[in-house]
């Protein structure tokens, strides 16, 4: 089974750590690269080249960061050919509406609530885990 | 005379002086300016009193002179009728003998003569002798004159011849008067009895014109020209005529004198008037700057008001914001918290030993109330700050959802229900299920205690609304404080038995306020509570929203 890799966004190292373990949890054999602000992101993915193997399968993006926001990195990756097909998950601290409907206007696949449940935030990903393991490959590919 | 041709003079004076030196035209002036007077009188001539009054004279004196005329001419026709009867009767007395000798003679031309002496009698107009003696052929007949068809007297005498001491009829003789002659003096007499009538009637209705406008007119003119001018606001001359008073007062100084009186008394009222609407007016400018006063404090006091509202206001959202930024800022660190803790039970579970553990759970449960809170206050704050969106919500199902979580939270309590199938109104579906969720959740919590606890959501339909109800049997409370139930953090219960901040009723009474309604309730302690609730129970504002309850 092949290794699949996960980015996560997100400034706040309690949250990062607390992400970690959770993600660990569901999915043992997933590479997680962490990056803390929105420049570190972009610069991470780096949307100009086309090396489809350098590209995580999937990206939970906090919409709160310093700097670059999450929502304009969002944007960004959407706007670009080579980042525009990575499944998106936004954490976000807001249950307003506003940022929900602006998310998935943006393209995001899908948006959990930051005082998260953390059965919501499992499900969430076991969907996401469960389609990959069912077709043997990230749809990405 | 004098008097008005001197006024006159000096009216004309004024006119045109240039005149004035001129004797001729002096008078020649006079005389036109009373012509001049006199025409300007034919005014009064025609429409005037001086009219009627001289139909009124010249109707009488016609009726009389009538009544006088036809009198005198009927005892003329008397006097000439009974002249011509005496004259008849004098042809009887002194011409029958003769003429009945005549005609017993047969001397016919005697007989002419006689005749035409009556015949040259006054009035006479014809004459005949007849012959009546028996056996004779060709009896005499002799006649003068025509015989008239109208107009006439005639008489028939016999003739008779006495002889020895007796008398015969021998014939008869006709005569007649005629009575033209009568009538033609008649008429003559009665032209010239209507004429000089006439004659005399007019010129004493002009007299008796003259006189009354020498005496009463020109004086009823100069009135009311006078009072034609007549004016409060300019002080003016009395009122006075232009004529040699009367010894003794009369109608026309009555009149004068009582116009004067009313004058003088009008000029004092006036000036009273004049006074006191100086007074009025100080009064109303006094007023005026008063009410302007008035209007000028109230439109800063208006203004003072809104600046206070809007500050309100402002201060009211920054509040709210404020409370909306904390509550939420203060979720991640708790979220953190309850992951590690997460963690912490999972991981190192073994390592603890049973104290530890319990302190664990602690931390749990304290993290747990803090989330529902903060959740409250989120609640309450998105209550008054989300946008509202109205549509047909079945309250029903929201109540059913809502007491099925509760179910789900709290498995082991068995709590029966009853819901009202199909209620529905207009409304925000978040909104209303944040209400009913606090409503059912306030029901679940007070009936804790009970074996059998009951909640029941219903609707009773009275005439002006619908009033909707949550209702538990549970502990229930003191009238006496149900003022306070609706205010944020106010709460009636002690933390002990029933925990909770205190801000979910605020929150439904918002709610409720948007929805433009009203909630109260009714409870009796041990026995249970019952909130009532209406929406749009008001005129709905524009934008769906209504903010004030009672």
């Amino acid at each position: 089974m092949m290794e699949h890799k996960i980015l996560l966004i997100e400034d706040n190292r309690d949250d990062i750590e607390l992400a970690l373990y959770g993600l660990k949890k569901l999915m043992e054999n997933c590479n997680i690269d962490v990056v803390m602000d929105g420049e570190q992101a972009l610069e991470y993915l780096n949307c100009d080249t086309d090396d489809q193997e350098e590209k995580p399968d999937l990206i939970l993006l906090d919409i709160g960061l310093p700097g670059i926001s999450g929502l304009e990195v969002l944007k960004r990756l959407r706007g670009s050919a080579s980042c525009r097909r990575i499944p998106i998950i936004i954490l976000s601290a807001s249950d307003q509406d506003t940022d929900i409907e602006q998310s998935f206007n943006l393209g995001a696949n899908s948006y959990l609530c930051k005082p998260l449940k953390y059965s919501a935030f499992a499900s969430v990903m076991e969907q996401l885990g469960i389609y990959w393991f069912s077709s043997g490959k990230s749809p990405l590919h | 005379m004098q008097a008005i041709g001197k006024s006159e003079l000096d009216k004309t004076k004024g006119n045109s002086r240039t005149d004035t030196n001129n004797g001729n035209k002096k008078s020649s002036r006079l005389l036109s300016s009373r012509h001049f007077k006199l025409f300007k009188s034919s005014h009064f001539l025609r429409y005037g009193i001086a009219q009627r009054l001289l139909v009124f004279i010249i109707l009488f004196s016609s009726l009389v002179t009538l009544i006088a005329t036809i009198l005198q001419l009927y005892l003329d026709y008397q006097r000439d009728v009974n002249a011509i009867e005496q004259q008849l009767d004098t042809i009887e007395s002194s011409y029958l003998n003769s003429i009945g000798a005549s005609l017993w003679n047969l001397d016919l031309a005697q007989l002419n003569l006689q005749l035409e002496g009556i015949m040259r009698l006054p009035d006479m107009r014809a004459v005949e002798v007849i012959e009546t003696e028996e056996n004779v052929e060709n009896p005499l007949v002799l006649k003068l004159g025509e015989k008239g068809k109208r107009s006439t007297i005639s008489r028939q005498f016999e003739l008779t011849r006495y002889e020895n001491g007796d008398s015969r009829v021998i014939g008869k003789i006709y005569v007649e008067a005629t009575l033209k002659e009568v009538y033609a003096r008649l008429v003559d007499k009665a032209v010239i009895i209507l004429m000089s009538q006439g004659v005399k009637t007019f010129l004493v209705s002009m007299f008796i014109l003259y006189v009354f406008y020498w005496l009463v007119t020109r004086h009823l003119i100069t009135i009311s020209n006078f009072v034609g001018k007549f004016s409060l606001k300019s002080s003016q001359d009395i009122l006075q005529l232009n004529r040699k008073s009367p010894s003794k007062e009369d109608e026309l100084d009555q009149v004068v004198n009582s116009f004067n009186d009313m004058s003088i008394s009008l000029m004092s009222a006036y000036g009273e008037l004049r006074e006191l609407n100086y007074e009025l007016e100080k009064d109303i400018v006094a007023r005026k700057k008063a009410e302007q006063e008035v209007m000028y404090l109230n439109a800063v006091l208006e203004e003072r008001v809104q600046r206070r509202t809007a500050d309100l206001e402002a201060t009211n959202k920054e509040l709210d914001a404020f409370c909306y930024s904390v509550s939420h800022d203060l979720r991640a660190p708790l979220r953190r918290v309850e992951g590690f803790r997460r963690i912490l039970n999972e991981e190192y579970e073994q390592k603890l030993d049973k104290q530890g553990q319990h302190y664990l759970e602690r931390i749990a449960a304290g993290t747990q109330e803090m989330t529902e809170m903060i959740d409250s206050f989120l609640a309450l704050s998105s209550s008054t700050r989300a946008a509202v969106k109205i549509e047909e919500i079945n309250l029903s199902k929201i109540a059913e959802d809502v007491t099925r979580r509760l179910q789900e939270k709290d498995s082991a309590r068995i709590v029966k229900t009853k819901i009202e199938k199909d209620l529905s109104v207009k409304g925000d579906a978040k909104l209303l299920d944040v209400l009913l969720m606090n409503l059912f959740d306030n029901a679940w919590k007070y009936t804790r205690k009970r074996q059998n606890a009951r909640v029941e959501f219903g609707c009773e339909e009275t005439d002006s609304a619908r009033i909707f109800y949550v209702k538990d049997n549970g502990v229930g409370f003191d009238m006496k404080s149900a003022n306070r139930l609706f205010t944020p953090f106010a709460r009636l219960h002690n933390n002990e038995d029933y925990e909770g901040i205190g801000v979910g009723l605020a929150t439904v009474q918002r709610i409720i306020a948007r929805h433009g309604g009203r909630i109260w309730v009714q409870s009796e302690p041990d026995k249970g509570t019952r909130f009532c609730f209406t929406v749009w129970s008001r005129e709905i504002s524009n934008d769906g929203t209504q903010n004030i309850v009672d």
